[in-house]
């Protein structure tokens, strides 16, 4: 051999090192262009110089959101909308998967299965039949109503992921919980949910997440602008056929970001465990 | 006949399980009393005569508004008609199911006082329905989510394609009225839209395909080397790579947008400056537009499949991988014949969501071009990178024809869940194939 | 048995629901007036107070976004929850008259004499008056008094003016606006001589669709000329266009009232003047886009509510309408005011709307804006000539229209 294993394995760490390189530059590349549009004056994105960081920098765009935008409110509402949706959908989940993973019943085998198909419908006129629902129901224009169809959205999926982490459990803890008296209930909150928490972890963070970019139906639901949540305030800077006010849309995404990569950073070993016993069967 | 006799006998309140039966069947409960279970029997009957029978004439009239949609207008709303009439079917189900729950209720009980002398009380049934209706309890709030904001928006959307329910003809001024198949005829009648509906479809095929395969391919890429113990900061590149799927999709396709403006762009001028490239026309070329929804997408959807196979590559046995060593394999041939297939393997379901998911996939589409660029030339108001469903929202949705919107999106269903079943099928048998293997 | 008191209490909601559902009527005494939030809706709060005081009829506002107004309507109004005034942009107007959601109003018995003429025009729908207006939007030229001290009578001129100060590779540029937005380009279609539908006396007429004759030609052709000459190249978004405005790098623009707040706060020496002539010797005849108040189909008191909007849009309400949310007024009256003399800007966009048409208010005209953007992009890029892509153009829009009313 002329080239000695060692160097093919350098020239090999090397290019993956490239590879990687080039990864996290088509990453970053539009966040940190973000970022330096939001600094510019002005509202516009586009600026001559197109410089990293741009000739004239302020944070007034940063200020504004919160002096002169419900900003803030926005924040909170949907932080409100999210955690209160990450909780009911996990719930909920829990509930489903539980049943189709380790319980009997009629139409267990294709209930999933029809579950997953339903979501496959086109959704183009579920906005008119949900808002009609919802205003039957008084619950247009609050934040219960969205949380609400945002967790039922969650169900199918979620319950899939969670049903093939379940089904990963052995069935002995069972059998000896139920030799030992317990009831179902006890059964799937005391010793089946403290198993399944790393995927629990993956469905509440992604149904944590969700709120924060549909502004679609949001917008839809919720008319008075103190009830917005970021993503249609954040879309109202831009959507306007005049005006549009793309630098504090800039500052505002990245803010609105911040929060789910923090939490996305954090736990992400939980999440790529929980993904994988969830999804993967093989 | 011994065996009559004998039940004759033993308890004289009993009179047969199948009398039990029909009495339930007559009126929820009596059978119940029949069988000696008076409390459960009385429950029964309390609530078939002050909640189930005043409820009939409202559920008839509902019901009836569904198939009429309405008759004074302004008066009559035929969307709420619709939506009451669902709800009304729904409940209508559910009441016939609890009636046929009472029935075999009646007839097992039936059964077991024919058989022995003690029979299950309303304390009881309660324990019993907690324990082997447990599934059913807990599925019933999940369910009924489903029911109600999955289900209904559905059917409300099946009913739709059959009405004529468009800008002209809105409640609550008018009051819909059922057209048939008409929708579907003229829709797809429309000559002059065959050929768009053609290309469109091929390009939402290719699209879904694409877009599938490049976000898994890169994801797995990235999940291989990082899962080299010799690269050192692995977390920390993986935190990097992950940011797109934090930021929220919305957001960020408006921002390639704008990178992607031809000549006020970044990434023309960047293109132009250092490597000396003409301006791409991005979003005025068909091929480049298209082009630009797979690399948006790209990434935007990497990060994702990157996690997964990361964790999968976790879970992957070491030992082949040694054997494959000792065997003198080179590191690319243990990728292309250990770690591709195992990694298809478990991935193969999720290929198929995926692919889906993005045949289905209207937001990139829409916010990032709106399907542009216009094709010169192509009828029916398809654009260049529009796919099916952006198409069909143009068509229909943007003419306020709710009807034919709702009728394509029927076909639309159909033909994703064809595609899905077929390429379900074909993992299937190679899934199993393997294990034979 | 919990199953069946799950029916008890589903039987019990559903009955709930539909008790509620047609809500108890409004007492006389009571108007509802939906509008945007923000400074609309504080300027109708403090009228309303004011309206109260003088005839005791209280005024409730709720903030509800105009856009999303008639869905809202459609919905609470035979619900009896609806507004009894409303307000939305006029090129709804067709649409949400077909679904019956306004009252017409009776025309002869109002005054509108002193409105502005184009304005009152967008509130009818087949020759029938369906709302008062209270605020116009038009563009005009948005220039930089530093780069361009004065602007030349016609716009051959100002386009001469343009080249000489455009220069791409230094950032510069002399004019430019998004014409990939039809509501921009159209001034010059209307200019010179084109029309989206023609007007007879019975309304718009949606078959005489007017975009493939000479006058829409020549315009296509000038709008080329633009691209041709390098003063608009491709990519030329809103966003590009305030961009270079605000660094001073942009002579003149063609925009609206919304753009220039900016500029002001930035410091920046622009004025506004409506678009010089065409060579043609007529002026650009652009869209306006007009506001106003309708009385809701589902009302309970609709003659109460007409008389409030009435006094709403009187000249002095209009005048501190002006005053509390700088809308350009509806009222000839209250433009010619001696307090409006120094205000050029206002003066500018009053000229320009006097020279313009408001945007067809009718549902056919949804079916115009995305074959005419197209069209202008396909003969900008070179994909087809103005006389062969402007008639397919037409039939494009035909065909939308008529699927439209299948």
């Amino acid at each position: 051999m002329r080239v000695s294993n060692r160097t093919l394995g350098n020239i090999k760490l090397g290019l993956s090192y490239l590879v990687i390189l080039l990864g996290v530059v088509f990453v970053l590349f539009p966040v940190v262009w973000t970022f330096s549009s939001s600094l510019n004056p002005g509202t516009s994105l586009f600026s001559s110089d197109m410089s990293i960081i741009p000739k004239e920098v302020t944070l007034k765009h940063y200020r504004d959101l919160f002096a002169e935008t419900n900003f803030g409110l926005w924040y909170r509402n949907t932080l409100k909308v999210a955690t209160a949706t990450s909780m009911v959908t996990v719930l909920l989940v829990t509930f489903t998967a539980h049943a189709f993973s380790r319980l009997k019943f009629y139409g267990r085998k294709v209930g999933l299965v029809a579950m997953l198909a339903l979501q496959l419908f086109p959704g183009i006129m579920n906005m008119v039949a949900n808002y009609v629902l919802l205003s039957l129901v008084g619950l247009l224009d609050t934040h219960l109503g969205l949380i609400i169809i945002y967790a039922s959205g969650a169900i199918p999926y979620n319950t899939w992921l969670m049903k093939g982490y379940m089904d990963g459990i052995s069935r002995s803890l069972e059998e000896a919980a139920i030799i030992d008296g317990a009831s179902s209930w006890t059964i799937m909150w005391k010793i089946i949910f403290p198993l399944v928490l790393p995927m629990v972890s993956v469905i509440g963070i992604f149904s944590f997440v969700a709120p924060f970019g549909d502004f679609l139906f949001a917008r839809l639901v919720l008319t008075t602008p103190q009830n917005w949540t970021l993503a249609v305030g954040l879309r109202d800077f831009i959507s306007g056929r005049y005006g549009q006010r793309y630098t504090q849309f800039a500052a505002g995404s990245l803010l609105a970001a911040l929060p789910i990569t923090i939490l996305y950073l954090s736990l992400q070993s939980l999440l790529i465990g929980g993904l994988t016993r969830g999804s993967v069967k093989g | 006949m011994d065996t009559q006799r004998k039940l004759m006998t033993s308890n004289d309140s009993n009179i047969g399980r199948h009398t039990s039966a029909l009495l339930s069947l007559i009126y929820m409960g009596a059978g119940q009393i029949a069988n000696g279970q008076w409390v459960k029997g009385l429950f029964l009957i309390l609530v078939e005569t002050l909640v189930i029978i005043p409820n009939i004439p409202l559920l008839l009239r509902t019901l009836k508004g569904l198939v009429t949609l309405g008759e004074v207008p302004m008066q009559d709303h035929s969307l709420f008609m619709i939506i009451y009439g669902i709800i009304a079917a729904f409940a209508t189900v559910f009441i016939i199911l609890i009636y046929l729950l009472n029935i075999r209720d009646a007839y097992e009980n039936g059964y077991s006082v024919e058989r022995k002398p003690k029979q299950k009380g309303l304390k009881a049934t309660f324990r019993h329905t907690r324990e082997s209706g447990f599934p059913y309890l807990i599925l019933a709030p999940g369910l009924a989510c489903i029911l109600f904001f999955t289900v209904l928006p559905m059917v409300f959307n099946i009913i739709l394609a059959f009405t004529n329910y468009d800008l002209y003809h809105s409640p609550p001024k008018h009051i819909l009225q059922w057209v048939g198949f008409k929708n579907f005829v003229e829709f797809l009648s429309t000559s002059s839209w065959s050929i768009t509906f053609k290309n469109v479809l091929i390009w939402t095929v290719v699209w879904a395909v694409l877009s599938t395969l490049t976000m898994y391919f890169l994801g797995l890429i990235m999940a291989v080397i990082l899962n080299n113990p010799r690269i050192k900061f692995r977390k920390t590149f993986r935190t990097i790579l992950i940011l797109p799927y934090a930021i929220p999709g919305f957001i960020s396709i408006l921002i390639w947008k704008g990178l992607l403006n031809t000549n006020f762009g970044i990434v023309n001028k960047i293109l132009a400056g250092t490597f000396g490239i003409q301006p791409i026309p991005w979003f005025e070329s068909v091929f480049w537009t298209r082009f630009a929804c797979v690399l948006v997408n790209l990434w935007l959807g990497f990060p994702y499949s990157m996690m997964l196979i990361t964790g999968i590559l976790q879970g992957l046995p070491n030992d082949i991988y040694e054997a494959a060593t000792v065997d003198g394999a080179s590191s690319f041939q243990k990728f292309r014949f250990i770690t591709v297939p195992l990694v298809l393997f478990a991935v193969a379901p999720l290929l198929i969501m995926s692919f889906a998911h993005n045949f289905n996939n209207f937001n990139i589409i829409y916010l990032l071009n709106d399907g542009n660029p216009p094709v010169f030339g192509q009828q029916g108001k398809a654009g260049g990178s529009d796919i099916l469903i952006s198409w069909v929202y143009k068509l229909t949705f943007e003419a306020l024809k709710f009807n034919f919107a709702a009728a394509m999106s029927i076909i639309i269903f159909l033909l994703i869940v064809g595609f899905s079943i077929y390429n379900y099928t074909r993992t299937r048998s190679f899934r199993e194939e393997d294990m034979l293997r | 048995m919990v199953k069946q008191k799950r029916i008890v209490v589903m039987a019990l909601l559903l009955g709930l629901v539909l008790l509620f559902a047609p809500t108890l009527c409004l007492s006389a005494n009571k108007l509802v007036v939906w509008e945007s939030s923000g400074p609309e809706e504080e300027w109708v709060r403090k009228m309303g107070e004011l309206y109260t005081k003088e005839t005791g009829i209280v005024i409730e506002v709720h903030p509800v976004d105009q856009l999303s107004q008639p869905d809202k309507l459609a919905l609470d109004g035979p619900a009896g929850k609806g507004a009894d005034v409303v307000v939305w942009p006029h090129d709804k107007l067709g649409q949400t008259i077909e679904q019956g959601l306004l009252m017409e109003l009776p025309e002869a018995k109002l005054d509108l004499s002193k409105f502005t003429g184009s304005a009152v025009e967008a509130m009818k729908y087949q020759g029938k008056l369906y709302g008062i207006p209270y605020a116009l939007e038009a563009l005009a030229l948005v220039y930089n008094k530093d780069l361009l001290p004065q602007v030349p009578e016609t716009f051959d001129e100002l386009i001469a003016f343009a080249k000489k100060f455009n220069n791409p590779k230094q950032n510069k540029y002399g004019f430019m606006f998004d014409m990939g937005d039809f509501y921009f380009a159209y001034g010059f279609f209307g200019g010179f001589g084109g029309y989206v539908f023609k007007d007879t006396a019975n309304g718009l007429d949606p078959d005489d669709i007017g975009l493939a004759n000479a006058g829409s030609i020549q315009a296509a052709k000038y709008l080329k000329s633009f691209r041709d000459s390098g003063l608009i190249p491709e990519g030329t978004t809103k966003d590009v266009i305030g961009g270079l405005f605000l660094e001073g790098n942009l002579m003149a623009q063609i925009n609206g009232p919304w753009a220039y707040a900016e500029y002001e706060e930035a410091g920046l020496n622009y004025a506004v003047a409506p678009l010089p002539k065409l060579s043609n010797g007529r002026y650009p005849q652009t869209f306006i886009g007009v506001k106003g108040y309708y009385v809701s189909a589902f009302s309970k008191n609709q003659e109460e509510a007409l008389k409030f909007i009435q006094w709403l849009t009187s000249k002095e309400n209009s005048f501190k309408h002006y005053e509390d949310t700088t809308i350009i007024p509806t009222r000839d009256d209250v433009i010619k005011m001696p307090e409006f003399k120094e205000n050029t800007t206002i003066q500018a966009f009053a000229i320009q709307a006097s020279r313009s048409i408001p945007m067809p208010n009718i549902p056919e005209m949804m079916q115009v804006w995305d074959p005419a953007a197209n069209a202008i992009q396909f003969i900008l890029r070179n994909q087809g000539t103005a006389e062969v892509v402007l008639p397919i153009c037409v039939e494009q829009i035909k065909e939308n229209i008529m699927m439209m009313k299948r």
